[in-house]
């Protein structure tokens, strides 16, 4: 039987609001879904979708108004501050920045930001520190000798591989990745979706976050849709690429280019922009 | 940032000028040649061997008074700067965490204090506190705040908001280990520098206040109060000002310059500073050789 | 508007041969050897990432080069006018009125203080001569040939009042403003969400095909090149990797490049899934 305690994550029925007074706006109508173990999903929304509010409701950075976030059974979202300390410090969810340069510290060394997390769960000693951290930097393809440097001294993608060693290192079962690869070249974007998929199949399950359906759809199982704040669409990768039902969903797919088609006729979009607005 | 510090030269420059100064302050007093208060010789003599800055209405030796005046100057600059210190970058720092009401609290009071002039202030309080030298310190000390506020108040936010420290967080770091590692070090950077500066400003205002005889009253030797006297004689000794002047001018260049440093070397200038220093010298003789060529026409 | 869609291949608008860009800052090459055509109502698109010499090479044919930054060998030729006697002053005059470019952050391009209306009917004011009335009804007209839906009410706004997309028409309505013959749009795109992008990316095929303009379209992505272009040219390093018809750089690719650009297309986005052409309902 398949009970909410199976289930890696479990949103239900969450509505966020933010800002205050005056400016207090909903961002966030009725979200659900769910995410089992070693899954990837591609969360995907324009800007002002919510999709980033979403992600930081999830990580217990923003309090929902209503609803629950289930992580194997627990609600995080309820928690109190000391047993959220306590939860993060598990690492059961980690999350990867869109930009490096700004989520690692300026003034540490790549290797000091990697074995943050294990120096503040205060459990290994150093030697051990010291092996994880290289355990994982082999992980993610970087060398050894890159382990001295500050990130201002790195390249964009060593960066992001460091940032992510960062996040894998707390052995995490939800990692939630933030548009990880928008700001690098077509190498290190290879590279790194190589990487992402490896992971796959051991247990970690990926959220990828991204206004961009083309930059993920390559290894997504499912996709959920995001638009201005609640979800219009979930479904496997295949069948909202190919057969996508709501209007938004057809917008979205069919404004990507790609190499064998440009996008839907400029026609065929109005109307689906007409349809969502009176929708 | 010290291995930072270490690289410029400027920094060797400001650190020794003030190492200098600090001792000067210490031990002035005892290695002064003459008693500053004994007016024994010849009554405004020009430097001398015996003499070396000559002696001034009184016959006293213009080189021990100042080396005896430096202890008050010095020590009360540091006063300011350090009251200072204290009463503003605690409450900045603090008005980041402890929520609205004290941070609307604290930058109220801050505007009233920026609003008030030093010496008028300062002054005022020597009337209500008593004619001492600490008195209008503490004044000077309490008007300098704001700079501290403002300056910690301003890193703090900074850090407080930034990917990184919520990258800690989400990652299991408690808050003392994030306020120690993370923001602590790039809030005493900025701090270090209000620091330098302050304590210049605060060299100035001494010099001012004793100039204009307030604090340390005569026959008490004080580079402000020389120079007041010194304005009284000067058919007799015109070059007689010079030497507070340059005193209290070298110290708070070297303060400033200091200032300059620490700015330098902390901070996103200090890590680019290591890799563009080789970079740029060998760089910047190439660049004017090939503009010179590019101007004339001429391929490189 | 009269259909100038077919070239005159007697007169490219921009002709390129044999460019070299020297860095002497970093002292190394910058660009080498580079040699393109594009004829009026024709798109190149130049697909390459960053220190490709992409955006070096958009700034030697507007004339910005930055400073150490020098020409070593080849020529540019603006609608068959040499640019190396040019003076800053000559430039300036072409600028615009020849040619003219859009980039990749429209925020930082407006003055964040003045309507933006303002700034296009400025151009018009600059470039045109043009009075103010005259330059505002010309601004409004510009704009609704932008397809802003409410061209009066956009005119009053603020940057920061608008939208990534919104803010990047109004640029292309001002470089469009003083009738260049010429457009570079730089990486116009990247920073919008993909359902805006397609609507910048039809305006641009849009203006091609109503002007006439000889189109350049820069991108790391292949698939925005190949949406808008015809001919592609593939920078790395500098240097030109491979150069063709749409058709041959994307079905057959001849450079590792090339082939692991267009691989990774295949392999991570969504052509992966799409087996028939575009999604309609």
């Amino acid at each position: 039987m398949t009970g909410q305690a199976e289930r890696l994550l479990d949103v239900c029925g969450v509505d966020v609001f933010l800002g205050r007074g005056s400016s207090r706006k909903q961002v966030l109508f009725d979200v659900g879904f769910t995410i089992e173990q070693g899954e990837v999903i591609g969360l995907i929304g324009e800007t002002g979708s919510g999709k980033s509010t979403l992600a930081r409701v999830i990580l217990g950075l923003v309090k929902p108004t209503a609803g629950s976030i289930h992580f194997e059974g627990v609600d995080v979202a309820a928690l109190r501050a000391r047993h959220q300390q306590l939860f993060r410090r598990s690492g059961a969810v980690q999350y990867v920045f869109q930009d490096p340069l700004r989520s690692l510290d300026p003034d540490f060394t790549l290797e000091e930001s990697i074995a943050e997390p294990l120096i503040a769960r205060g459990m290994l000693s150093r030697t051990e520190v010291a092996t994880n951290v290289r355990e994982y930097l082999g992980r993610v393809g970087l060398d050894e000798s890159l382990l001295k440097r500050l990130p201002g001294q790195v390249s964009g993608g060593q960066r992001q591989r460091a940032a992510i060693a960062r996040a894998l290192i707390s052995e995490p079962k939800l990692l939630i990745l933030d548009e990880p690869v928008s700001a690098l070249d077509s190498a290190n974007r290879v590279q790194i979706l190589q990487l992402l998929q490896s992971l796959v199949g051991s247990s970690v399950s990926l959220l990828f976050i991204s206004h961009d359906l083309g930059s993920v759809a390559g290894i997504t199982d499912r996709v959920i849709v995001l638009y201005r704040g609640e979800i219009v669409e979930v479904d496997s990768t295949e069948k909202i690429v190919n057969e996508p039902t709501h209007p938004y969903t057809q917008l979205l797919v069919g404004s990507a280019p790609t190499l064998t088609s440009g996008s839907s006729e400029r026609a065929w979009r109005d109307e689906l922009r007409a349809r969502l607005e009176l929708g | 940032m010290l291995h930072r510090l270490i690289r410029l030269p400027s920094a060797w420059i400001a650190f020794g000028l003030l190492l200098f100064i600090i001792v000067l302050g210490i031990v002035g007093p005892a290695i002064a040649p003459y008693d500053p208060l004994d007016g024994g010789a010849k009554l405004l003599a020009s430097p001398s061997l015996a003499h070396p800055l000559g002696t001034d209405y009184l016959g006293r030796d213009t080189m021990s008074r100042l080396l005896a005046g430096a202890p008050v100057s010095v020590l009360s600059a540091l006063e300011v700067s350090g009251i200072a210190l204290l009463v503003g970058a605690i409450p900045g720092l603090l008005s980041v965490y402890l929520g609205r009401a004290f941070e609307w609290l604290t930058l109220r009071i801050v505007d009233t204090l920026i609003a008030l002039p030093f010496l008028v202030f300062a002054i005022a309080m020597t009337a209500l506190l008593g004619n001492g030298i600490s008195q209008a310190m503490l004044s000077v000390g309490i008007l300098l705040a704001p700079m501290f506020y403002r300056v910690s108040r301003a890193a703090a936010l900074a850090v407080s908001s930034s990917q990184y420290v919520e990258a800690a967080i989400l990652g299991g770091s408690s808050t003392v280990w994030v306020l120690r590692r993370h923001i602590w070090p790039k809030v005493i950077a900025p701090i270090g520098i209000a620091l330098a500066n302050a304590t210049g400003a605060g060299l100035v205002i001494v010099a001012s206040l004793t100039f204009l005889g307030i604090g340390v009253q005569p026959p008490a030797p004080t580079w402000g109060g020389m120079l007041a006297s010194d304005l009284g004689y000067l058919d007799y000794q015109p070059y007689a000002p010079v030497f507070p002047i340059l005193v209290i001018m070298i110290t708070v260049w070297a303060l400033n310059l200091l200032a300059d440093v620490l700015r330098d070397a902390s901070g996103e200038s200090g890590r680019i500073m290591l890799k563009k220093r080789a970079l740029v010298k060998s760089k910047k003789r190439r660049a004017t050789t090939v503009r010179r060529a590019l101007q004339g026409g001429q391929p490189t | 508007m009269t259909d100038v869609s077919t070239p005159d291949a007697g007169t490219p608008a921009v002709s390129v041969k044999g460019l070299s860009i020297y860095n002497h800052i970093g002292e190394v090459p910058a660009v080498t050897d580079v040699s393109f055509t594009v004829h009026p109502g024709e798109a190149l698109g130049i697909v390459g990432e960053s220190g490709s010499g992409k955006t070096i090479t958009c700034r030697a044919l507007l004339g910005i080069l930055p400073d150490l930054f020098e020409v070593t060998a080849g020529s540019i030729e603006l609608l068959g006018r040499d640019t190396e006697p040019l003076t800053q002053r000559e430039w300036t005059a072409l600028r615009g009125s020849v040619i003219s470019a859009v980039f990749q952050d429209p925020a930082s391009f407006l003055d964040p203080s003045i309507p933006v209306g303002h700034q296009v009917a400025e151009v018009l004011r600059v470039k045109k001569g043009l009075g103010r009335r005259l330059a505002r009804e010309r601004a409004l007209d510009l704009l609704d040939a932008m397809r802003i839906r409410d061209p009066e009410y956009v005119y009053l706004q603020y940057p920061f009042e608008l939208s990534g997309g919104m803010l990047q028409r109004i640029l292309i309505a001002a470089a469009v403003a003083s009738e260049p013959r010429i457009l570079i749009a730089d990486e116009a795109t990247t920073a919008l969400d993909v359902t805006v992008q397609a609507e910048i990316l039809d305006l641009l095929t849009d203006l091609k095909d109503r002007l006439g303009l000889a189109l350049i379209v820069v991108s790391h992505d292949l698939a925005v090149v190949s949406q808008l272009c015809s001919n592609v040219l593939v920078l790395r390093a500098g240097e030109v990797v491979e150069q063709g018809t749409k058709g041959q750089i994307l079905f057959a690719p001849q450079h590792d490049y090339t082939r692991m650009l267009v691989d990774e297309h295949h392999r991570f986005g969504l052509e992966r899934f799409q087996r028939r052409a575009v999604v309609r309902g």
